[in-house]
């Protein structure tokens, strides 16, 4: 289990773009001022997706529902080097702001695997997302199977006034808490379509304590909150190996 | 040198009139009873009863009269009375209107029902500012809004997460970009990359790309579907928001509704206030997230005084908490604002706002219902005021515009109040004149101020009217808390009120002026520490009075004492005669002997006035020298053209004179330059004449006499020297003791003069003369002397011309 108020931890903001890392700002800063030492940026440019706007006659569909034509790789590289500067500016006035550590770098890779391999052993992962329509949802702590740990009930329960969100803890059926937290699932699978169909402010996850372990369902939490998603435990994780290096590739949602 | 006897002056006891201390029914003031009201002004006080009683519009009255005559006084007293017996009018706010805010509406109130209100709606607003806060924090509404969220915000994440599913059903991976959302077809797992892509046949390409097509547009609609949904959401939680506060808004306001329900416009009133603060219950959340900054808790803070709360401000422009009565209000400094009152702004981000809380009440607004007393020279001095007034009084309403408004020199945020009725009685005080220039010159005015109280100057001194007085001033004396007046003090004063009123038979009634010389009195009183104010001390305050106020007056006698100024006092002079003027600065006034000379020769009957001929002479002085130049022409010489050529001049005039009070002095210099008669230097006179020779009463008498009476007195009192007066001036002696005791003892005459005749007879000691059977005058009277000289004048006119003829005849021969 991982004691997240022990000690100051250094807080890596991962992010495919500033309207993701944006969406992540408020915690960020929440975070700034309670446990975090250092802030890290990492806009994250994953290759891949970046390769296929290469593909002539791709088209993709906006936030406001418009059917268009792919920006080239140059305009979508220019428009990242944009993004860059404002997510450089924007946390650099947070941590002034707390007179914390702070920087900002560009890494190639898919987010989630990107990140979770270059976090260190006393980071705390905390993945931008925007959401694509607007609203006030929940702050989701998904409960380990040993039940929910109390600083990671009182870090959702800060997040949920921060937000100005409801809290809700979800855990599986089995798991010890789960009569204690409410409301549970019968797997990860039920989970995640539960987790699909709401709306989330923000996901708590503890990847030492599961039920989330590994990089790749950690990767299917972040593709259906459609919210921030503050991650715990991932040094634990990469200690004892949770996270595999075969997880990194991108798999299809 | 001729001087008039004793059988021609004025008694000695006609110089003034005494008033017996021992006549009076008191010995003091303390035992009269005193009298609060004012005396000899019936007709004023009628008039003013009559307009405080009469319901009827545009019964407005004008007090006319002078200063210091209790104008203000009586009419605050009279007003106060009938106001009295008049019910307490209604009071006014003005609210806001929520329809149309810069129409503020106003608010017809019940007395004592306008400050209620205002506390109510205050305590209302900070009530709600606590309560609704509370509510919408509450564990209830918190369920049911995130219950509306939830529903909605559940139906487009599980459109987003059906059609993720379905993609995927259909090998399409959903991506997300930084620009968008990317459909990419999957194989084995995996999203085909661009050159797998170009490696597939044509069909299966045109395959892919008809399926990431269609499910592209179906994600197109899914996220064009998301700001419905929101719209919806947010629909659902402002009716729950709405029905929220409606509920703690409709418990509070349920009382107040209780508590107003017979006035119909306070109800309809709350009931837009309802439904705004049930629309508008974002107001009261967002007061209370101020929190408890600052030092007094939650529960006393005072929201009402929060400019978003004004809305519901009650803004009173008039309680009657305060009366019982209808209101008598004076207003002292007439403005336009202070008339009809204002609209305040304030500097907010440097422009200029308002609004109907920053409505503020003028005189108007305090005396709706009641009495308006306003001095009619300063509402007609302050601009714009007098006809503000006019179209409040014309329209029956009272409408705020502002003087910037008016002339259109501010340009800004403004109101347009609703305009209240207005039923008031304005009462007017000022002088004769501008009630005159008004009735002349305001067609308005005589529409609007239909009645006039013209208060007299002065009053009969009968017997029962001196009591009267008598316990006027004592009331006066109690009033200003001064100490009781003797009896002889009493009769000092009320001699001295005659004299004010220039008439040994009446009464002055400016009783300011007598107020201030018993007030100065009772200060010798104190000093002198007695009890009682005695003549002595009236005596005094007189005295030093006439001695503060007599420096010109003094250095006058003083020119004339070292010969700057030219007047004899002995002797006898033709054409030259000691006239008299009244000198006034302020209200004090003093006589002053000026020499007058008369030149005369042949001429074609021009009377040349030399202080017209240059501008110093007023049209009344004018009309008096004309008067002569008819009196001559009618009386001497009918049968011959005038062919005089006079002129008179008042010597050593550098001011100017007006009047007409010296036509008979400049009469006799003319009779006595024609006649070659020399007048007696020791006479001045006084009075005016008309074309018969009549001599006729004039102002001031007194003064002149005295101005007179201190020069022969300072050069030392001969027994030769006096005044003539007119006859008819007799009556209005109130002589100053001095004189009264030179005239006892010989030394002085006042001589009553009705004709020129028997007036230049006194002057030159010679028989003016009457026509005889033959239609002549006597050849040594005056009036012989006179006619002789113009006959003479007229006989060498004609003869003149009769020379000029013949040269001219024999020049054209």
């Amino acid at each position: 289990m991982t004691d997240i108020a022990a000690t100051r931890y250094r807080l890596m903001i991962g992010a495919a773009s500033f309207a993701d890392a944006r969406a992540a700002l408020g915690i960020a800063d929440l975070l700034a001022q309670s446990m975090a030492s250092e802030l890290v940026g990492v806009l994250m440019e994953d290759t891949e997706v970046t390769s296929l706007f290469a593909s002539p006659g791709r088209r993709i569909v906006t936030i406001g529902g418009s059917v268009v034509a792919a920006p080239s790789v140059a305009r979508l590289r220019a428009a990242l080097d944009n993004d860059a500067r404002a997510f450089r500016k924007a946390l650099g006035a947070i941590a002034r702001q707390h007179k914390r550590a702070w920087s900002v770098r560009r890494q190639t890779g898919e987010l989630v695997a990107g990140l979770c391999k270059v976090a260190g052993e006393r980071d705390l992962l905390l993945l931008g997302q925007a959401h694509p329509s607007k609203g006030v949802g929940r702050v989701i702590v998904i409960a380990p199977p040993t039940g929910v740990p109390q600083r990671m009930a009182g870090l959702g329960r800060t997040l949920a006034e921060t937000l100005r969100a409801r809290l809700a803890t979800v855990s599986l059926d089995s798991d010890a808490g789960a009569d204690a937290v409410g409301m549970s699932w019968a797997d990860e699978t039920e989970l995640l379509r539960w987790l699909s169909r709401i709306r989330a402010a923000a996901v708590i996850v503890d990847l030492s304590a599961g039920p989330f372990t590994t990089v790749q369902q950690l990767r299917q939490v972040v593709d259906v909150a459609r919210c921030p998603v503050l991650v715990l435990g991932l040094a634990a994780d990469r200690r004892s190996g949770s996270v595999a290096p075969g997880d990194e590739g991108r798999q299809a949602e | 040198m001729p001087h008039p006897d004793d059988a021609q002056s004025v008694p000695h006891g006609s110089l003034r009139r005494r008033v017996d201390p021992a006549a009076l029914p008191f010995k003091t003031t303390a035992e009269l009873e005193s009298y609060g009201g004012l005396v000899g002004q019936e007709r004023a006080m009628d008039a003013i009863r009559l307009a405080g009683r009469i319901h009827h519009q545009d019964f407005n009255i004008f007090v006319l009269g002078e200063e210091g005559m209790g104008r203000h006084t009586a009419v605050q007293a009279l007003l106060a009375k009938e106001a009295a017996g008049r019910p307490l009018p209604d009071e006014w706010a003005y609210v806001n209107n929520f329809d149309e805010a810069y129409k503020p509406r106003c608010l017809r109130l019940p007395p004592g029902t306008a400050e209620r209100l205002k506390d109510r709606m205050e305590a209302l607003v900070n009530d709600l500012a606590t309560e609704i806060p509370a509510l919408f924090e509450s564990d209830d509404y918190q369920t049911q809004r995130h219950a509306i969220e939830a529903e909605y915000g559940g139906q487009q994440e599980t459109a987003m997460a059906e059609f993720a599913e379905r993609a995927k059903e259909e090998d399409v991976a959903l991506i997300r970009t930084p620009v968008g959302f990317m459909l990419a077809a999957i194989r084995d797992g995996k999203v085909l990359k661009p050159d797998q892509y170009a490696a597939l046949d044509k069909d299966e390409q045109e395959k892919i790309d008809d399926k990431i097509a269609r499910l592209q547009e179906e994600l197109a609609q899914v996220l064009r579907n998301a700001p419905k949904l929101e719209r919806q959401s947010r629909k659902a939680i402002e009716q729950l928001n709405a029905h929220t506060a409606e509920r703690v808004v409709s418990a509070q306001m349920a009382e107040i509704e209780d508590d107003f329900a017979g006035i119909a416009q306070v109800a309809a009133h709350l009931a837009e206030v309802r439904h705004d603060m049930i629309a508008n219950a974002g107001l009261f959340l967002q007061a209370s997230q101020g929190g408890n900054e600052g030092p007094f808790p939650e529960a006393v803070r005072k929201y009402h005084d929060h400019p978003e709360f004004d809305r519901y401000a009650v803004n009173v422009m008039v309680s009657r908490e305060d009366g019982d009565t209808a209101p008598v209000v004076t207003e002292d400094l007439p403005t336009l604002d202070h008339l009809t009152g204002r609209i305040e702004h304030v500097a907010r981000f440097g422009a200029l706002t308002t609004n109907f809380t920053m409505i503020r009440p003028g005189a108007l607004h305090r005396a709706n219902g009641g009495y308006l007393i306003l001095d009619a020279r300063r509402v007609l001095s302050e601009p714009m005021a007098w006809d503000a007034l006019k179209r409040c009084l014309k329209s029956g309403e009272i409408a705020i515009r502002s003087m910037g408004e008016r002339l259109g020199v501010v340009s800004t945020i403004s109101l347009e109040p609703d305009p209240i009725p207005l039923n008031v009685r304005v009462a007017l005080i000022g002088e004769r004149m501008l009630y005159h220039l008004l009735v002349q010159l305001d067609q308005d005015f005589r529409d609007l101020f239909k009645l006039q109280a013209d208060f007299e100057n002065a009053m009969d001194s009968s017997d029962e009217a001196i009591v009267l007085y008598a316990r006027v001033i004592g009331g006066f004396a109690a009033r200003s808390k001064l100490r009781p007046v003797a009896a002889d003090a009493i009769a000092a004063l009320i001699e001295e009120s005659m004299r004010l009123a220039e008439d040994s038979q009446k009464l002055s009634l400016h009783v300011g002026a007598l107020g201030d010389i018993l007030r100065e009195a009772d200060h010798y009183t104190a000093e002198a520490d007695r009890t009682v104010v005695a003549a002595e001390d009236i005596a005094e305050a007189i005295q030093k009075r006439e001695r503060r106020r007599s420096r010109i007056r003094e250095r006058l006698q003083e020119s004339v004492q070292r010969g700057k100024i030219l007047i004899d006092t002995d002797g006898a002079t033709v054409g030259q005669i000691n006239g008299l003027s009244v000198v006034s600065i302020g209200d004090y006034r003093f006589g002053h002997p000026s020499r007058i000379t008369a030149r005369v020769r042949l001429g074609t009957g021009d009377l040349v006035d030399i202080e017209r001929e240059v501008e110093m002479g007023g049209p009344l002085h004018s009309k008096g020298v004309m008067i002569l130049s008819g009196y001559l022409t009618a009386t001497y010489a009918l049968d011959l053209p005038f062919s005089l050529q006079a002129s008179l001049v008042f010597e050593q005039n550098y001011g100017g004179v007006d009047g007409d009070s010296a036509s008979s002095a400049e009469l006799y210099a003319l009779l006595s330059a024609l006649a070659e008669i020399p007048i007696a230097q020791g006479l001045a006179v006084t009075g005016s004449v008309n074309q018969l020779g009549d001599v006729q009463p004039i102002g001031g008498v007194n003064e002149k006499i005295e101005g007179f009476f201190e020069t022969c007195d300072a050069r030392g009192l001969t027994g030769r020297q006096g005044v003539l007066i007119p006859a008819a001036n007799v009556d209005h002696l109130m002589l100053r003791d001095a004189v009264v005791s030179a005239a006892r003892a010989g030394k002085f005459r006042i001589v009553p003069v009705a004709t020129i005749d028997a007036g230049i007879e006194i002057l030159t000691g010679v028989a003016a003369g009457a026509r005889g059977p033959d239609g002549l005058f006597p050849d040594a009277s005056v009036n012989g002397r006179v006619e002789a000289r113009l006959r003479g004048f007229a006989e060498r006119r004609r003869a003149f011309g009769r020379d000029v003829v013949q040269d001219g005849d024999r020049g054209s021969a």
